[in-house]
Parts: C-alpha cells; structure tokens; sequence
C-alpha cells in the first residue's frame, strides 16, 4: 500500500526564487508536471526539482490547497461540505491579479482540479460583470471602433441588462 | 464537424494584450511577483466555456478575438456539451405562449433562478413578439422549435431566444399532429417528427409518421409503425437529452420511445398501469423531463398528484417515486400538473392548470405560488411553458439561412 504514512518518500520542490518547498510522494502526484519528471528519471530523485515558472507565492497556495484537499478526502463524513468552505475562502484570500498568476502557475503544473477551480472562480468574478471590467482584468486592448461597438451592443442588447456596477 | 474546427482555427487571432496594464498591474511588494500575468488563449476559452450563454453575448463586445472566439460554432457545441454534462453551469429559463386559439403574437420568458431564488417577489417577464403565431413544439440545446400556426401552411423553425435568431422555416405539407423535436448527437443534427394525415383528400384518412432533419432541402423519412397512431393528448413528443429520443405516452399505457439515431421505435412501461382496474382513478398522464430523465405525472383521486422519475432510461425497473403532491384549495382539483424543473433535491417547479406556477418543497410539502411581472393576464388559461437551457447553438444549422427579423425582443 502506498498511502499516507510517516515514512513516506518526501520529493523537494524549488521555486524560481530558490525556496524549497518537500512535498510527500502523494500529493506530488496530483501535480502532474512533476510527477512526470520523476516518471522520467530512471533513478530516485533525491535533488530538488527546479521549477523555473512558479514562484514560492504561486507554490505555497499550490501545496496548501492540495494538502487540504488530501485531508478533506481522508475524512468522507464532513468532506463537501469543509471542503466547500475551504474553497470559498480560498478563492476569497486572493487579489485578481493573484487569482490569475495562480492559474498560470497551475496550468504550467499541470494540477487539473485546482485548474478548474480557479478557471470557475474567475468566471463567477465577471459573469455579471461590465465589458470594460472584463477588458481591464485581462489586459485586453478594445480594438473596435466606436461605432462598431455601438452596432454589437445594440445586436444584443438585452445581454447588457442587470450588469453589475465595477 | 470538421467545418466549424477549420473555421474557428482560420479567424482566431492572438489576443491583444497591453504591456501598459501589464506595468500597471504588477503588485509593488517585490517578491513573488508574477511578471507576466497573461491568461494564454486557452486558458481563456476555458474560462468563457463556464460563463452563461448572456455574458458571452455581452463580451462578444469585449474585443474582436472574443467575438470570433465567442461566434464560432465549435465554440458554442463545446459550450452546450459542458451544460449537458453538469447541470450546474445551466441557465435554465422559462418560455410561455398562449395556446392557438388565442392567435397569439407574444412569448414570455423569465429566469428559473429568480423565481427560485426570490419566490415571494414577482419574477420580471421578459417578452417577444413574432411577426406571425406560433405554438411551441420542444426545446433542446437552448433551441426552440417553432410551429407557425398563422395559416394551413406548416412551417416549422428554430428559435434561439437567447441570441434572438431563427432559422429558415422547413416547409411540411399535410396537416401536423403527434410531432416532436430532438436532437441525435451521433450525427450531430436537428430533428422534427410529425405524424402527418390527410394527405390526399380524395383517399381515405391515412396517417404518416415522418422524420425532417433542420437542412437547407430537407428530405424526410418515413417511419413504418403504427403505434403513433395511439398517441393520446396533445401528443408533442418529450426529448430526454442524452438518450436521443423522443417519448410519448400511448393508448395501451406504455411510453413509446423513438431513438432519433436509429429512426426506430420501442415501448417500455409507466410505473403503474394505467389500464388495470385498480389504477382507474389515476388520469391526466404526463411525461417530462427532471433532472436529465424522463419523469411521469398524473392526478389520483382527485386529490394529489404522483411524480415519477425514470432513474435508467428505458428501464422500467428503474422508475422511482419523486412525490406526492396535495392538492391545495387554490388549485383546480383534479387538474393537470407539469412539473417543469427541479433545483437541487428539494424543490420542484410546475405548472397547473390555469397556468398558475407552483413550487413545490419535497422536504416539508409546502406549496409556493410565486408570481410572475407583468402577470400574463391577457391569457390566463391555456399557457405553455417549456424549459430551455440558455445557449449560444444557432438556429441557422446546417447552413440554413437565418434572421432576427421573425421574432424579436420587447424593450421594456
């Protein structure tokens, strides 16, 4: 059996910043990047694994979210439900420029759950939510002409009921 | 499918991104900081696939990538199969018409989720006008299939009231009766069923059951099965999504399935049967569709109605008893109920008889009966509603031609 124990294999992460981060073999598995670089190595991999995209902020929530989950698992009773307030908070405790190097850093990673997480997280943050709300979170230029503009909204113009004041 | 890939593939540009903001938004502490936090395009297809079909109209507007992103039909198929598989990304809405004698012009058309939401506060109607009166005939993937019932002439077509579209009308001759709508995701297209009669007025009554794909010359199939002329009621066939087929309840008190794949029918039993002596206080039998199943309703004794869900499809075995509703003094008892939607496991939506929306607590029992503004007054009786899921799927399929010109939006 290879589940959670106090001799379980430990794998050293390290962030772009040089911070080392171990990590036990169970939870590495959810982060398929890594797992696929220790798929790789023909021996154990004892050296730290360099992460040259993720920063020690990006990894941190990384972990914490991962081994939260790991433990909500762990205990079927009250799982949906801690785990639903956990993530609520989680995705609270991040500022939106936060929320999407967090996404970037899960997507290099490969962590899948985490991913669509935080992909639903920021589609319930603008869902209700103004075109140039939307163009500023982004970073995305309006390329359309005023007038051009002026013809799409009025195409759909009832899309553009009961949007929320930014 | 290949069209739709190759053609999103040919018009999707990178998007533009602002080094300025990107300056802007870089947090001033020093550490960890994230220098280039900009989402790759396929990151933000994925987050536009979890918005509402509403919200990407609306940032149809953000940028021109979006908006050829957002218009693409491969897009709007991957979108429609993400509600299809989790009911939580669905916005389901209600679409009402009046019944043909009314000859009327005008839907109504409101959020499931409001009324669920704020069921003591009248839910805000958003309404239509068509050029012409139509029935509706069913819904799937946010698409509404349109009978024009202005004159003798049968003209069929497909609505999308969340972009405004409809498509080209497909022409039938012969007068329309037991019909239906669906979608065979085999083959990825659009059906319309109609049991056709007087076909010749010199030969006597004959009946025809006819398939009509949504394509530009359409050409029909016929069905050979005699079974479609036992259909009772208003006999419009209910689409189970997922399954492909089309049901409707028969004479003999079975459920006649037609799987819209094959082109084939089946029959399967209804939790009770309707024929046995014992069972003779059950009528007013409906089918309908909760939670992604087929589900059956019927009055009993006048006092109460039983809803049925059909956990597996097409096995009989599987029919589940969903609840028992007493009749409440404001209701007409021993009436019609159809139930529309379920939220969660608790509540449930349906309709009586006089058009009346109730809501219903499986936990508790309680009744609701929230109201709708303005209140459909003009007709009170003889309502039809229909639940649709809020897509981005256009009516012109196929290359059908479509317009916004058919039915079109009341500014309020």
């Amino acid at each position: 059996m290879s589940g959670i124990s106090d001799t379980e294999r430990m794998i050293t992460l390290k962030t772009v910043e040089g911070t080392l981060f171990d990590v036990k073999s169970s939870i590495a598995k959810d982060i398929k990047t890594v797992q696929a670089f220790i798929d790789d190595s023909d021996d154990d991999v004892t050296s730290p694994i360099p992460l040259p995209n993720v920063f020690t902020r990006e990894l941190s929530r990384i972990l914490d979210y991962l081994n939260n989950h790991h433990r909500f698992r762990s205990d079927i009773e009250k799982a949906d439900e801690e785990m639903a307030r956990y993530d609520a908070e989680f995705a609270k405790s991040m500022s939106h420029e936060e929320l999407k190097a967090l996404i970037l850093a899960a997507n290099y990673l490969n962590v899948k759950d985490l991913l669509e997480f935080l992909n639903q997280t920021v589609a319930d943050v603008i869902q209700n939510k103004s075109v140039e709300f939307v163009r500023n979170f982004f970073g995305i230029e309006n390329d359309y002409t005023p007038e051009e503009e002026e013809k799409l909204r009025n195409e759909n113009e009832w899309a553009f009921n009961g949007v929320e004041q930014d | 499918m290949t069209q739709p890939r190759d053609y999103e593939k040919r018009n999707r540009k990178r998007l533009r991104v602002t080094r300025n903001s990107l300056k802007r938004l870089r947090p001033s502490t020093g550490t960890s900081l994230g220098p280039l936090s900009v989402l790759p395009d396929e990151l933000i297809r994925e987050i536009l696939l979890r918005l509402p079909a509403r919200s990407l109209l609306r940032f149809q507007s953000v940028c021109s990538s979006w908006r050829t992103l957002i218009s693409s039909s491969q897009f709007a198929n991957d979108h429609v199969r993400l509600i299809a598989a989790d009911p939580s990304f669905s916005h389901p809405r209600v679409v009402y018409h009046g019944c043909w004698f009314y000859r009327y012009k005008k839907f109504g058309d409101f959020s499931v989720r409001c009324l669920f939401e704020n069921p003591s506060q009248p839910t805000e109607v958003v309404r239509f006008a068509g050029k012409s009166s139509h029935e509706i005939i069913g819904s799937c993937n946010g698409l509404l299939c349109l009978q024009d019932i202005t004159d003798m002439d049968n003209l069929i077509m497909l609505w999308n009231p969340c972009t405004g579209l409809t498509s080209q009308p497909l022409e039938i001759r012969g007068s329309i009766g037991v019909c239906g709508f669906g979608y065979d995701h085999v083959n990825d297209e659009y059906k319309f069923v109609a049991v056709i009669d007087h076909i010749h007025k010199q030969e006597p009554l004959r009946f025809e059951t006819r398939i009509y794909t949504f394509c530009p010359n359409s050409s029909k199939r016929i069905i050979q099965d005699t079974a479609f002329k036992r259909i009772i009621r208003d006999g419009k066939g209910v689409f189970v999504p997922c399954t492909a087929t089309l049901n409707w309840i028969h004479w003999h008190g079975l459920v006649l399935s037609l799987d819209l794949v094959k082109e084939t029918c089946n029959e399967f039993s209804l939790p009770l049967n309707l024929k046995a002596p014992e069972n003779k206080s059950f009528i007013f039998p409906h089918l309908c569709v909760l939670k992604n199943c087929l589900a059956f309703c019927c009055s009993h004794e006048k006092t109460r109605w039983s809803v049925w869900l059909l956990k597996e499809y097409g096995m009989p075995q599987s029919w589940t008893k969903l609840a028992t509703i007493y009749c409440h003094h404001s209701l007409l008892t021993g009436a019609e109920l159809h139930p529309l939607y379920i939220r969660g496991n608790t509540l449930l939506m349906a309709v009586a008889s006089t058009s009346k929306i109730v809501l219903y607590n499986l936990d508790d029992g309680g009744l609701e009966f929230p109201l709708l503004k303005p209140t459909p007054s003009d007709v009170s009786m003889g309502l039809w509603f229909y639940i649709y899921h809020e897509s981005l799927v256009s009516p012109s399929y196929r290359c059908l031609r479509s317009s916004s010109s058919r039915i079109w939006f009341i500014k309020p």
